[in-house]
């Protein structure tokens, strides 16, 4: 023991050892919950962009749709048929359906026998894609407003979103 | 401290300095991911606000000619939930017709009456867009 203590020693004590360590535990717990918070924020961040832009895509593909008409139907299965003239001959020539699935969450519409299903998919709580957007509802006043309202589940909050249109279609 | 000790470590005021400079830093980052989390629930509104407008509009379209004044005078507004769109992202949007007048436009010798309208969508008392346009009688051309 002797010989060692002569030597000049220049280590942690266990004692430095062990705060250091401390120290260290705490700011990286800190910097673990911010590192959290922040990828929370992009998620939400990256959600809520992304159900935006489905939002003016289904948007402006349905009011096309819906301002280019001369006529519209709900069907008995709450489908919307759009008619359009397109030879100008004052009579519906061309149809175009716009249905939803048997839960209705998904909006298809069928154009010259084409369907385009508009599919809105988020990751949910356990990382796993589903369905965002719930119970469509097509409605028609009778003369000339044509409306499309539908759920969309944004960070496990639905939103209620409605789409209005006009037939300006002769 | 015991004597023979060369010791040449951080002091306690360099090292409280180093996490204090490193706080600020860190404090500085966190701020700018705030505020990309503001433009983004920012930019959210607008969106959503001019989709309110547009529908308001079309329901304006939608209306037969002779009707669209009566129903849709200047101060007529509607909230976000009246029209259908529920949720926290539409909290506080509404939107409501600032203008209606009647005007005429000679169109190759023939005046044409139209109606300009102009609509717009308010976050709280803060307007955030707003759209006019002018409608035409249809059922008389």
């Amino acid at each position: 023991m002797n010989r060692f203590y002569k030597h000049k020693q220049s280590g942690f004590t266990l004692v430095e050892l062990l705060v250091a360590l401390m120290i260290a535990a705490i700011v990286l717990a800190a910097a673990a919950t911010m590192a959290d918070a922040l990828a929370c924020g992009k998620e939400t961040c990256d959600r809520m962009s992304r159900s935006t832009s489905y939002l003016l895509q289904i948007q402006t593909r349905l009011s096309d749709l819906i301002m280019r008409a001369n006529a519209a139907a709900i069907s008995l299965e709450g489908n919307l048929t759009l008619g359009y003239d397109t030879n100008d001959d004052g009579l519906t020539d061309e149809a175009v359906i716009v249905s939803k699935d048997a839960l209705s969450n998904i909006i298809t519409i069928t154009e010259n026998g084409i369907a385009t299903a508009y599919t809105y998919q988020l990751k949910n709580q356990a990382g796993e894609y589903q369905n965002a957007q719930s119970n469509v509802v097509f409605g028609y006043d009778g003369n000339k407003l044509v409306t499309v309202k539908f759920d969309l589940t944004e960070n496990s909050v639905a939103q209620t979103h409605q789409v209005c249109a006009a037939l300006r279609g002769k | 401290m015991k004597q023979g000790r060369n010791q040449s470590g951080f002091t306690l005021m360099e090292a409280m300095m180093a996490v204090f400079v490193l706080a600020i830093a860190a404090a500085g980052i966190s701020m700018a991911f705030a505020a990309a989390g503001t433009v983004q629930v920012e930019a959210q509104r607008r969106v959503l606000a001019s989709r309110l407008a547009a529908d308001l509009m079309e329901k304006i379209s939608g209306t037969d000619y002779g009707l669209i004044q009566a129903t849709y005078p200047v101060g007529h507004s509607v909230t976000a939930a009246a029209m259908g769109n529920t949720g926290d992202a539409y909290a506080n949007l509404s939107c409501s017709v600032v203008a209606n007048n009647n005007i005429e436009v000679s169109s190759g010798g023939t005046a044409v009456k139209l109606i300009q309208v102009a609509v717009a969508a308010s976050y709280g008392t803060t307007e955030i867009t707003r759209i006019t346009t002018l409608i035409g009688d249809k059922d008389k051309d």
